[in-house]
């Protein structure tokens, strides 16, 4: 069944969900195909519904049928001219047509049959009743009925047990009053001819045409009103054997449209015609032969050569002879009747075919399926229903709700019943039910009143739903509702799924909060009006909106793009279609991550590695400086070590005095080496706290402890008013300038009006410091080697060539940058950037 | 052999070095003279007979050049890639004698076509010893267009 594949989808969405939340994949791709199953299994469940209504359909026209084959047989049963009685096998009565009701005239519903019987009768009806459960078929079984008040009635009863009921007889009682009336006027007639007869073999011969003639007179007082057909034969006097038409009565000559003169002399074969049953006519020409009575019904052919059906009793009249004198026929048409069995018949043998058929619908139908009378009690059920309440149908038919379920949901049944029978039609509710093994099942009911020939309702047609599965299911499904609703919530994109027609199916909060989108337009659902409502977020709203467009247009696509917003937000943009198993396109999932912190991160850890490497390549340098540096002195220490010895030896004293000179000046240039490098190292390990000086204040404080310096070389140092205040370590600064200066007055050259400008300019909206000076200059290819350690631009020049390293070594620790501007022979501007305070 | 004495042309910063590499020349048994320059653009005009050294009398072709490589504004490298990208000077001999002993340092000064490099030894002695093999052995044995 459907609802149990869709159960064991959503058991295996389920384990994927149980899956999704262990698991350490991207949510991303796990929660796309989970609400791809998802879709899935509602469409699936969307079939399965589809299905059952289909079902329930089918189920509702096949009723209909039934009620309309029911509604025709009980038209047929009800307007049949002869009592039609259904009873039990006892001979109680069950049903009755009206046939039946005008010839019994009282009510005779549930009353034996024998109430109608003389008492004679009675041992005949049990002998009766006894062939019938057999299985044998009674025929032309003639009784009197004798009606509550009333003069009895001569009928003819033919019974049998009804093909599909064993449990019901069937009896057609036929009404034989005028027949008997005719019959009896015959006996009459027939003594009176006896008589006559007996009398005229005493008197003489003339008195034959005399008799005759009375006897024709008598007959036709007898014969000639009765509303039966009436036929007198004679035997042929040519042959004795062969009957020949003596006298036809009114009512015979309106039923076959032969007058006198047609007919009278004739054989009585003239009746007969192609469709005339010939073990008829043998069972009457044997009849005559043996003299005895018969009864038969037979087709006979009118004068126009219409065929009706016609009973006919033959009665041979015996003279003393024992000769055949002559034989009486009374013939009544019995085609209507005739039409009516057949019909009857007909009726019944499809109705009978299509309840049967209908039955075996009903049973395959595995949900079940009963129907009730007015009185709510049950009346037939297939077999789910017999299943569900674990009965067989006979114990289910005729009780009552009460009898077959517990009281309060009988109570319940019971109401909607009540509430159905005030306003026929349909109706349909949902109701738990408690089945044979006392389990309560959920089940929708589709009941619908029916109605009887007279448009009156009849009863109750009902159809059982088991939603047990189903509401499982759907319990699953809104459980994997809460988990996918819980998860999108909890995630830490923001998720929008749009359908095909644009239309807004899904999106969690972190979404709208991300976009801050207006709640009014997240809640017309509406695509097209939240990619509006964030255009003028966008850093570039036409870029975004082209590939919005380009990916709705092309289905298939999944992508991903990162999304700039005016406020410098990021977010990674990520798209996927929503597939189903068949490939329907049921629209699109977005994701938006807010990546602005990961792209800071991103860029943070950039810089550093940037700065990492830079440092590393400085240390790589510090390394081979140092270790070259400093090999230097000490080469040189070692050496003249050495050569001081032989030149003590040989006593050459000015030798020595230049052995010692070198000694000393490798030692000293050892020590101050030293220093720089302990200077160097130490610039990047202590930092005093950063404070806010103007710039002004560090300058003044440079310039006074260097103004010896600059009052012998005669410089003239010129500061710009208004320098920004900077976030500094104040001694470290002081000490930059310091030796900015210093280097500018080292390099000053032969220029004999040496200037210093200590100042501040703006290179776009960076603040940039500068020492200029209008000194000898540096080649622009020296200018990043003068940062280099133990550089020197002269050789002769006093210090280690550390100054310029340690400067910037102080520059890049406040997270500033210093550049050398200059040309050989026209002065030089060191440049600096430092954090200037707010 | 010249009748001459071979010219040498030293090529250091380092004034005590200098004086360490002339010292230990003093022992090699052959005749020499060392020009002595304190850094890269000097010995370059006076290789290219420019500036101060426009007198080819004061710049007299070198036998063998001792080229330090840590030099001010001109560095060592940027000295032997000059001479020996010169057509007249390329067949000089340029010994490298520095302190480093970086591999990048000797990679390159052979890549630049350095005729040797040899890393200043720790002592007199060794000194001594140094430049006696390097004196016979590109002054005496070594054989020269």
């Amino acid at each position: 069944m459907k609802l149990n594949d869709l159960h064991s989808k959503i058991t295996d969405l389920q384990l994927r969900i149980d899956d999704l939340m262990k698991s350490t994949l991207d949510p991303k791709d796990a929660l796309a195909a989970a609400m791809k199953e998802l879709s899935n299994a509602l469409e699936e469940m969307d079939i399965a519904q589809k299905e059952q209504c289909q079902q329930d359909d089918n189920l509702q026209s096949s009723h209909l049928a039934v009620e309309a084959e029911r509604q025709h047989y009980l038209k047929l049963f009800n307007f049949m001219p002869d009592g039609c009685l259904v009873t039990d096998l006892k001979g109680t009565i069950k049903e009755a047509n009206i046939a039946a009701s005008d010839l019994l005239r009282s009510e005779i519903i549930d009353i034996p049959l024998a109430a109608f019987l003389k008492e004679d009768n009675l041992d005949d009806l049990e002998t009766n009743l006894d062939c019938l459960k057999r299985g044998e078929v009674i025929r032309d079984w003639e009784v009197r009925i004798q009606p509550p008040d009333g003069t009895p009635v001569p009928v003819s009863i033919s019974a049998n047990v009804i093909q599909d009921k064993p449990s019901s007889l069937s009896w057609l009682i036929h009404d034989m009053t005028e027949h008997k009336k005719v019959e009896e006027a015959l006996r009459e007639s027939e003594e009176m001819y006896r008589l006559l007869v007996e009398n005229a073999n005493k008197a003489s011969d003339i008195t034959e045409s005399r008799l005759a003639e009375e006897r024709l007179r008598l007959f036709k007082s007898a014969v000639t009103n009765a509303n039966d057909g009436v036929v007198i034969l004679m035997p042929d006097p040519a042959d004795k054997k062969r009957p020949r038409i003596e006298y036809i009565n009114q009512a015979f000559q309106k039923m076959t449209g032969y007058d006198e003169k047609d007919i009278i002399g004739r054989c009585p074969e003239i009746l007969s015609g192609p469709d005339t049953d010939p073990a008829r006519i043998a069972e009457i020409k044997k009849a005559l032969l043996n003299k005895q009575p018969t009864r038969v019904e037979r087709i006979n052919y009118r004068k126009d050569g219409t065929k009706y059906w016609a009973e006919l009793s033959l009665v041979p009249l015996l003279n003393k002879a024992g000769e055949v004198d002559h034989w009486v026929s009374i013939e009544r048409e019995t085609t209507d009747r005739r039409r009516y069995e057949e019909e009857l018949k007909e009726a019944k043998r499809v109705l009978h075919e299509n309840l049967s058929f209908l039955q075996r619908l009903a049973d395959t139908i595995p949900s079940p399926v009963f129907y009730t009378g007015l009185n709510g009690r049950y009346l037939g059920c297939n077999k789910a229903f017999e299943e569900l309440l674990g009965l067989r149908s006979e114990d289910i038919k005729g009780r009552s709700e009460y009898e077959l379920m517990p009281k309060d949901m009988a109570d319940r049944y019971h109401e909607m019943d009540e509430a159905l029978f005030s306003s026929p039609g349909t109706q349909v509710y949902e109701a738990p039910v408690q089945n044979a093994k006392g389990i309560i099942l959920d089940f929708v009911i589709n009941k619908a009143t029916y109605t009887d020939a007279d448009g009156a309702v009849a009863g109750i047609v009902g159809v059982m739903l088991d939603i047990t599965e189903r509401k499982r299911a759907e319990e699953a499904l809104a459980f994997n509702n809460i988990i996918l609703r819980t998860q999108q919530e909890s995630s830490i994109d923001g998720i929008l799924v749009v359908d095909e027609n644009g239309e807004i199916l899904s999106f969690n909060q972190r979404f709208v909060d991300m976009w801050g989108i207006p709640p009014e337009v997240i809640e017309s659902k509406s695509d097209e009006r939240a990619l509006q409502s964030v255009m003028d977020k966008l850093a570039s709203p036409e870029e975004f909106m082209r590939k919005v467009k380009h990916i709705y247009e092309v289905r298939d696509e999944i992508s991903r793009d990162e999304v700039v917003l005016k406020d410098g937000r990021s977010f990674d943009r990520y798209s996927a279609p929503m597939l189903g198993a068949s490939g329907k396109y049921y629209g699109r999932v977005w994701y938006f991550r807010d990546i602005t912190d990961h792209k800071q991160a991103e860029e943070v850890r950039e810089r550093l590695v940037r700065e990492l490497e830079s440092k590393n390549t400085e240390m790589e340098r510090f390394i081979y400086t140092v270790s070259h540096d400093l090999r230097s002195p000490l080469l040189t220490i070692n050496g003249f070590v050495g050569f001081l010895e032989s030149d003590l030896a040989k006593g050459s004293s000015e030798r020595v005095k230049v052995d010692l000179k070198m000694i000393s000046y490798a030692i000293s240039k050892m020590d101050r080496l030293l220093k720089d490098t302990l200077e160097l190292s130490r610039v990047g390990r202590v930092a005093n706290p950063p404070e806010v000086v103007p710039f002004t204040e560090i300058v003044q404080e440079a310039l006074g402890q260097m103004s010896e310096k600059i009052r012998v070389r005669g410089v003239r140092v010129k500061i710009e008013p208004n320098l920004p205040s900077v976030n500094v370590d104040r001694m470290r600064i002081v000490e930059v300038l310091i030796n900015l200066m210093e280097n500018s007055i080292k390099y000053m050259g032969g220029q004999p009006h040496p200037n210093i400008e200590v100042g501040c300019r703006l290179d776009g909206e960076e603040k940039v410091f500068f020492v200029k000076d209008n000194g000898m200059g540096i080649d622009p290819g020296q200018h990043d080697k003068v940062f280099g350690l133990f550089y020197k631009v002269d050789k002769k020049s006093e210090g280690s060539g550390a100054g310029l390293a340690i400067v910037k070594r102080i520059i890049e620790i406040h997270g500033g940058r210093i550049w050398v501007e200059s040309e050989l022979g026209k002065g030089c501007t060191v440049c600096f950037t430092l954090p200037v305070a707010k | 052999m010249k009748d001459r004495p071979a010219v040498i042309l030293l090529i250091e910063d380092d004034e005590t070095h200098a004086m360490l590499i002339t010292r230990a020349f003093e022992d090699v048994k052959i005749s020499h003279e060392i020009h002595w320059l304190c850094c890269g653009d000097e010995a370059l005009d006076y290789l290219f007979h420019k500036g101060k050294f426009a007198d080819p009398e004061d710049s007299p072709r070198p036998d063998l050049i001792l080229l330090d490589l840590r030099l001010p504004v001109v560095d060592g490298h940027d000295v032997l890639r000059a001479i020996k990208g010169s057509e007249d000077l390329k067949a000089l001999p340029v010994v490298i004698l520095s302190t480093s002993q970086n591999k990048a340092d000797i990679a390159k000064a052979y890549s630049n076509y350095a005729n040797s490099y040899l890393v200043k030894p720790m002592g007199s002695d060794m000194f001594r010893e140094m430049m006696d093999a390097l004196g016979n052995y590109w002054l005496k044995w070594n054989v020269n267009v």
